[in-house]
């Protein structure tokens, strides 16, 4: 397999402003002799107290990107850096730590709480893992009833309240917007770096979407850490993030801030994307914007992933592979034909 | 386009989950759906308007009962649904009211072929002759290729799977079609693609479409007139441009601006629909978005309306009545 170089001469790996550094990785799932790239030698830097939404349909290797983040699944080539170590070395205690830094909100709350664990035991259970690195910081035993205060601290600041009053409650008692709320919690009681939130929002009503979103954008500021923020759904993740990446067929097509992306998008398929999206009081559909199957496709594409159904294609797309490219304020795009308003 | 196809008059519909709990998932409904048109009911999970969906079809059985009267105008004769014997019921499905499920991807039979489907539905609905033809056609109505016959379902894409869902639907070439959030597991731009496809296909064949959905983007993209579901009845009925442009429901108003659009300011804080749906296994009383309504006043607690059934309808006291900026953060809660 080769990799290309991605931009070498402004890619630095130890970036001090940046909390995750992804260099080129690649995952490669195999089903039988087909080779599906997953994640095609993708980089992107998560900047430190920045909220990164990765946009794609899906199959586009968002989800990928962040398991691979967090180290639930390992790279088939390229390296990851969290805060400044490679993390494929992390080993022990300093996996441990690793792990205590980065915490992960699940797309179904009815599925990621355990129904046999209380709140408080499912809440705890972070502080539980950390406890002896937690009582060797501190000098001292860390009490239960100090800990029931921590959990139920951290639930006031998610919007239960009384956090007591959630402790030794069973999650089927709780609505599906509680219990999201209960899973911020889990990930935010050890202060984390990191928090990747895998589409918190899409098993969630309409009107308890609003409040998940207001609630992950108000912490993220007061407790500064880094979100990566994955969505299919676009307007929720320009509301949440400062930048969004655009992901298709396990590249990064375009990169940018969410204001950029949405308004100003450079790549025919983010065109596409916004294009297609439906909008409240909009006049109706009347016409067909673009046919795209990606079934058809693993990844691991000689030319550029979107080629098959772009508009603007021409002959070098299929042929040679389009790198990320600096269009000025920070809006990067792989296109050989970019839209230029 | 004002003849009425299907009038619904004074639906319940009643899970009863076990012998102590039964569930009011439609309480009092009436509505009448317009030949030709699209009409969208909007809500969310739980507002009853899938039950409403599956109550036109009769496909809600015991232990759970459906009551009230459904009248089916057809071109040829008129048919009151919930009286028809067990096999008429099953001509009235599918060749007058035809369904498009809402999980695309496990409603196919994964061990037939696409035309094997196909000619199991004609032969189930007495059409014997003509297969071949027949498939070809509805196959290329719903925009899909002669080479997807000879295809299993593992070999289709989400949105090919949708697309036969809706050709068979077609098949017997019923009058009302009913989408249940058909294009809820699909991406966004094969979303746009079926959305486009169903309004064509409306003009093409001149069907009525009851249509399905959470998103309220997608139902003002579609429909001609939109239904909101609140705790199984309308509260309020309109043409599209009015509910999405001057909503007069506090319950449509606060659905309409906690939805994120492109649009939404990013420095904002998004306007929050605070507390939960009543608990339908308990009688409501009065307006049952009481309890969570920002204008809320006594006279509330004793309303009861009945009159659905019009084309316009707000189930409201004092509607238009909420100005959103007095309510943005109607109990001063933390964010």
């Amino acid at each position: 397999m080769t990799v290309e170089a991605v931009d070498t001469n402004t890619y630095e790996l130890n970036d001090d402003r940046s909390i995750v550094v992804i260099d080129k990785a690649t995952v490669i799932f195999k089903s039988g002799h087909v080779r599906n790239y997953a994640l095609d030698s993708v980089s992107l830097k998560i900047r430190r107290g920045e909220a990164v939404g990765i946009v794609g349909e899906s199959g586009s290797g968002k989800t990928t990107l962040g398991l691979a983040v967090l180290k639930i699944l390992r790279l088939n080539a390229g390296r990851i850096f969290f805060d400044g170590m490679d993390i494929s070395r992390l080993r022990s205690k300093k996996l441990a730590l690793f792990r205590s830094k980065t915490q992960m909100i699940f797309q179904d709350p009815y599925s990621s709480l355990n129904p046999y664990n209380t709140i408080f035991e499912s809440v705890a259970t972070p502080v539980f893992s950390n406890i002896s690195r937690l009582e060797s910081e501190l000098q001292r035993k860390v009490t239960k009833r100090e800990i029931r205060s921590m959990v139920s601290e951290t639930l006031e600041k998610v919007g239960l309240s009384p956090g007591s009053a959630f402790l030794d409650v069973y999650p089927r008692k709780l609505s599906g917007g509680q219990r999201q709320r209960v899973a911020v919690a889990r990930a935010l009681i050890m202060h984390p770096k990191l928090v990747v939130a895998d589409e918190p929002t899409s098993m969630l009503d309409v009107s308890i979407t609003a409040q998940v979103a207001n609630l992950l954008k108000s912490l993220q500021k007061e407790m500064d850490f880094s979100l990566m923020y994955i969505s299919h759904e676009l307007s929720t993740s320009r509301y949440i993030s400062n930048r969004i990446a655009v992901m298709c067929l396990g590249r990064v097509v375009e990169l940018g801030t969410s204001e950029d992306i949405t308004k100003s998008p450079m790549h025919p398929y983010t065109d596409i994307l916004i294009r297609s999206m439906p909008e409240v009081s909009s006049s109706g559909i009347n016409d067909s914007i673009a046919k795209i199957d990606f079934n058809a496709y693993n990844g691991g594409i000689k030319g550029c992933v979107f080629a098959h159904s772009c508009p603007r294609k021409t002959e070098i797309c299929t042929s040679e592979k389009p790198l990320l490219q600096e269009m000025g304020n920070d809006h990067e795009v792989a296109c050989f034909h970019p839209i230029i308003a | 386009m004002n003849e009425v196809l299907l009038s619904i008059r004074n639906l319940n519909a009643t899970y009863n989950a076990d012998s102590n709990r039964s569930i009011h998932a439609i309480r009092d409904l009436n509505i009448d759906v317009l030949r030709g048109e699209v009409l969208a009911l909007v809500g969310e999970s739980g507002s009853g308007k899938s039950t409403m969906g599956l109550s036109i079809l009769r496909l809600i059985e015991s232990p759970h009962e459906i009551k009230g009267n459904i009248t089916f105008n057809g071109v040829d004769e008129q048919v009151s649904v919930f009286d028809l014997d067990p096999y008429k019921i099953r001509e009235f499905r599918w060749k007058k009211v035809a369904m498009v499920f809402q999980s695309a991807m496990n409603i196919l039979n994964p061990v037939m072929r696409v035309e094997a489907q196909f000619i199991d539905t004609f032969e189930a609905h007495g059409i014997i002759d003509d297969y071949d033809k027949r498939i070809n056609h509805y196959l290329e109505l719903a925009g899909l290729g002669k080479k997807v016959r000879r295809l299993y379902p593992h070999e289709l894409s989400g949105g090919m799977k949708q697309r036969v869902n809706i050709a068979l639907a077609l098949s017997c070439e019923p009058e009302l079609l009913i989408a249940d959030e058909p294009t809820t597991a699909l991406d966004v731009v094969v979303q746009r693609e079926v959305l486009y496809e169903l309004r064509r296909l409306k003009e093409e064949l001149n069907l009525t479409i009851i249509f399905i959905t959470h998103d309220l983007g997608v139902a003002s993209s579609i429909a001609d007139r939109i239904a909101v579901f609140y705790a199984g009845r309308i509260v309020e009925i309109n043409k599209k441009d009015e509910i999405t442009n001057n909503p007069m429901h506090p319950y449509s108003k606060l659905l309409l601006s906690t939805a994120i659009t492109l649009k939404t300011d990013k420095d904002s804080v998004l306007t929050q629909l605070e507390g939960t749906p009543p608990d339908l296994s308990v009688e409501i009383k009065g307006c049952s978005f009481y309890p969570r309504c920002p204008v809320r006043e006594n006279a509330c607690k004793s309303f009861t309306p009945n009159d659905q059934a019009k084309g316009e309808w707000v189930e409201c006291i004092k509607p238009g009545a909420m100005n959103l900026k007095e309510v943005d953060n109607p109990r001063g809660e933390r964010r």
